[in-house]
């Protein structure tokens, strides 16, 4: 196992580099850089400007004197906002983001795995339908419509929670539920296609004929295996959640990561734009890893090495 | 299979959980605030805005939104009252030439640290500005003070034309006459700094909590980019009736609404076209509603210097195709004002002529006529151009109603090209890329149509996009710029501005209009032509 996992890391560093190189390249491809804001500057002033930030010099020694900083742990500093350092602004502003895609993954899977599990169970019934449906409706809206929604019905309407704003669990109701909800119902088809697959299995119609309860079937013996290929969604879900707020955390006025994302694309600052890549990119690799791993975990025939 | 039972009990008891409790809630009915018209407890004002400001370092700023909100924390030589005429601020000051300005400080007034405001002080402030470590984007509001070049280009610490006569006065050299110089002297980066607190604190000093401003509020917590907090300061002058403001940042003007009916607010800012028709239609919020039309222009920019628009006639078929009314209407939502000047209504000094030229009126048929005289019968042959824009979503709007309007009443076709903000000012700032057409909004920093009109206008305008140039109008504008006689300096740029709407230079769109909602127990809480009101003018109406 430690093998594996040395493999998966070694085979994951070239890649996350070539991703910064990527981005360090489109951030620097487009028209316009961060001191464009409209306001005017004389040549010299400019100059001097474009020194400070090592603006002037050719592009494959920012890259890297960036990733030198990097490695420090030094993403730099905004180029439009002048003192505001690319990890504080992480620091300050991730913890409210993670909180949030966190709660939103579990909603998505309280809600939408077992619901996939009833329909499996119940295929071509009325609840099969219903779930279906709901979860093609739910992931067919866009966050900002549910968002809406949400908040009218449950904010404004019944007044039950907030109506955005942060600072007490109350608050976090909503956008959990307008951003999971969408990935609960994709979470639903996945684990019913999934689950009937695995019940179509050889293995479990022996079980069955062996007479062994349906329930304990599908839970011990079905379920488990029909996990395996969920599990990379999991990850990837967790990453998604955790980093893809952005227009919840808009509608709601969250203190989140997402809106310094916008906001630095929008307005050229390179650092800013480049710091959170590299911090995304970060923790989507690491949850690859992490679901490379648990996939072997689950599945024996890969933790030992077949 | 016997599981199955249980489960299908499960979820009928689930979903009759859940059917009951909003029958229930049903019963009692929502709380949708209802009694949200009562002034809640405490002493703070609670305003929600639409985006989150920069740090609040008066050389710095460059965006309204955060100069609204640190005109409370710093005072400057100069102010701007709710009429938008220039009056006397940290100091009162005289002028023989225009050129020489001998600003007498008023006693009294001191930094939130305690430390009185001198004439070194604000010498201090000024300087720093310059200063091209510092990087700030308004240096060129400083250009006219003589010496202030070599700062900026990095040869001198200290600009000549500065000059600390005593400890109450301060003297300022510019490097040609220039009667609009009080005016600019009461925008940011003249406003007083602490020189202590800024040199002790280094480049975070503008953190909360620090006492470097000269206003009656400063700064005391800011959480993230959503929450900011405010208090009433010691500044040496009559304490605010407000003791504390809070600032949070909603960017959906839907939710900002919906929380400030639900009574999170007092006060809501920058309202979008939908929010203003929303709190229009609610008979809650309609009593509530405040607008006003700011000094601010938008218009449809077209290169004099180049084919097609440098024949008269097709800029005058242009004008003539486009609604004004229809403009304001549809794409805005009702959230402008049609324009047919070029400097805003209520800008001093200037009077709005009472005819304009015939093409600022609606008529296609005109315009149609003037385009097959210049060459061009229903749009033929009208070469193929794009309306570029920047990426404000009020303006993208207004482009595409443009579009179509100029398909229905002329014939012709463009296409709209649009840019990230930063793409857009990169693509017009240079004269090799500047497009033939192009859409652009400006509003005055200060009271003065020298702004407008020397830069956008005059043959060595800066920003000169539309690449008028006319003899006359320079002089008229040299004129208005150096008399200090008020009169004289009106009826100049007055004159110029018939010049200029004369030529059909440019198709004006649209003046803005800022929209808010406020509560009915705040007095003094809303906008004027240029920002928020100032907290000092804010407090709460008596109970009863």
């Amino acid at each position: 196992m430690p093998g594996y996992v040395a493999r998966r890391l070694l085979a994951l560093i070239p890649v996350w580099l070539g991703v910064i190189l990527l981005a360090f390249l489109a951030v620097h491809a487009i028209p316009g850089g961060p001191f464009d804001t409209g306001a005017v500057r004389d040549q010299e002033s400019t100059q001097f400007l474009l020194a400070r930030y090592d603006l002037d010099k050719p592009l494959w020694q920012q890259f890297g004197l960036y990733l030198e900083g990097v490695v420090q742990g030094d993403l730099g500093e905004s180029m439009v906002r002048r003192g505001l350092s690319v990890t504080d602004v992480i620091r300050d502003t991730f913890p409210t983001s993670a909180l949030l895609g966190f709660s939103a993954l579990m909603v998505a899977m309280l809600v939408g795995v077992p619901a996939g599990i009833a329909s499996a169970v119940r295929q071509n019934s009325w609840l099969d339908r219903v779930v279906i449906g709901s979860a093609t409706v739910g992931y067919a809206i866009p966050s900002f419509v549910l968002s809406m929604l949400l908040i009218l019905v449950f904010g404004q309407q019944l007044g039950w929670f907030p109506l955005g704003g942060w600072g007490s669990p109350r608050h976090l109701v909503l956008p959990a539920l307008a951003l999971g909800l969408p990935w609960a119902g994709l979470l639903a088809r996945m684990t019913r296609a999934s689950l009937l697959e695995t019940l179509r299995q050889d293995y479990v119609r022996t079980a069955i004929a062996k007479g062994a309860p349906p329930r304990v079937v599908v839970i011990r013996h079905a379920l488990r295996n029909a996990m395996i290929p969920l599990t990379t969604v999991f990850a990837v879900l967790a990453a998604e959640l955790i980093t893809g707020s952005l227009v919840v955390e808009q509608v709601f006025g969250l203190p989140g990561l997402g809106h310094y994302m916008i906001d630095s694309v929008l307005g050229s600052d390179y650092t800013m734009t480049l710091g959170l890549i590299t911090f995304y990119a970060t923790l989507i690799f690491v949850a690859n890893l992490l679901a490379d791993l648990s996939y072997a975990w689950l599945d024996p025939r890969i933790r030992h090495g077949n | 299979m016997r599981g199955s039972k249980n489960i299908r009990r499960g979820i009928s008891a689930s979903v009759a959980a859940i059917a009951s409790a909003v029958a229930l809630s049903a019963c009692f009915g929502g709380d949708d605030g209802g009694g949200s018209a009562e002034r809640p407890e405490g002493d703070t004002l609670r305003i929600a805005v639409e985006q989150a400001p920069d740090p609040l370092d008066p050389a710095t700023l460059s965006d309204n939104r955060s100069i609204e909100l640190a005109q409370n924390v710093y005072r400057g030589l100069a102010d701007v009252d709710q009429e938008a005429q220039v009056v006397p601020g940290l100091a009162t000051w005289e002028s023989d030439d225009g050129k020489v300005y001998t600003f007498k400080l008023e006693p009294g007034n001191t930094f939130q640290s305690g430390e009185p405001i001198t004439a070194e002080a604000i010498a201090f402030s000024l300087n720093r500005v310059l200063d091209p470590e510092i990087g700030s984007g308004y240096t060129f509001f400083l250009s006219l003070i003589e010496g202030a070049d070599a700062v900026t280009k990095g040869k001198a610490k200290t600009a000549k034309g500065i000059e600390v006569v005593d400890e109450r006065t301060l003297r300022i050299t510019l490097t040609q006459p220039a009667a609009y110089f009080p005016a600019i002297a009461s925008r940011w980066p003249y406003w007083a700094v602490d020189p202590k607190v800024v040199e002790e604190g280094g480049e975070q000093w503008v953190k909360p909590g620090n006492l470097g401003g000269s206003g009656p509020y400063r700064l005391t917590k800011a959480t993230g980019d959503t929450e900011f907090g405010f208090a009433a300061a010691d500044y040496g002058g009559p304490a605010p009736k407000i003791k504390k403001v809070n600032v949070s940042v909603v960017p959906e003007p839907a939710t900002r609404v919906a929380r400030y009916k639900a009574g999170e607010f007092d006060a809501v800012f920058n309202l979008s076209a939908a929010a203003l028709a929303q709190a229009k239609r609610d008979p809650e919020l309609e009593d509530q509603l405040g607008t006003i039309s700011l000094l601010r222009t938008t218009w449809l920019s077209m290169d004099n210097s180049r084919p097609p628009f440098d024949d008269e006639r097709v800029r005058q078929a242009f004008n003539y195709a486009i609604d004004r009314d229809a403009v304001v209407r549809v794409p805005l939502g009702g959230l402008g004002e049609p324009a047919r000047t070029f400097v805003p209504p209520g800008t001093p000094l200037i009077e709005q002529p009472s005819e304009t030229p015939p093409w600022y009126s609606f008529d296609p048929e005109e315009g149609k006529r003037l385009l097959a005289e210049a060459g061009y019968p229903d749009g033929e042959g009208f070469p193929k151009l794009d309306i570029v824009l920047g990426d404000r979503s009020e303006e993208q709007a207004v482009a595409q109603y443009l579009q179509a309007q100029l398909k229905e009443n002329l014939g012709v076709e463009v296409g709209v090209k649009t840019m990230p903000q930063t793409a857009y000012n990169d693509l017009i700032n240079d004269p090799a890329t500047l497009p033939k057409l192009l859409i652009y909004s400006f509003g005055l920093d200060y009271p003065d149509p020298q702004e407008m009109l020397e830069f956008f206008g005059t043959s060595e305008g800066f920003v000169n996009y539309e690449r008028f140039s006319d003899k006359r109008f320079d002089e008229l504008i040299t004129k208005g710029n150096t008399s200090l006689d008020s009169a004289e300096r009106t009826q100049a740029y007055s004159e110029a501005q018939e010049v200029f709407l004369d030529a059909a230079a440019v198709a004006p769109l649209y003046y803005g209009v800022a929209a808010w909602l406020a509560k009915p127990y705040l007095r003094g809480v809303g906008a004027n032509r240029f920002y928020m009101n100032k907290w000092i003018d804010a407090s709460f109406a008596p109970e009863g």
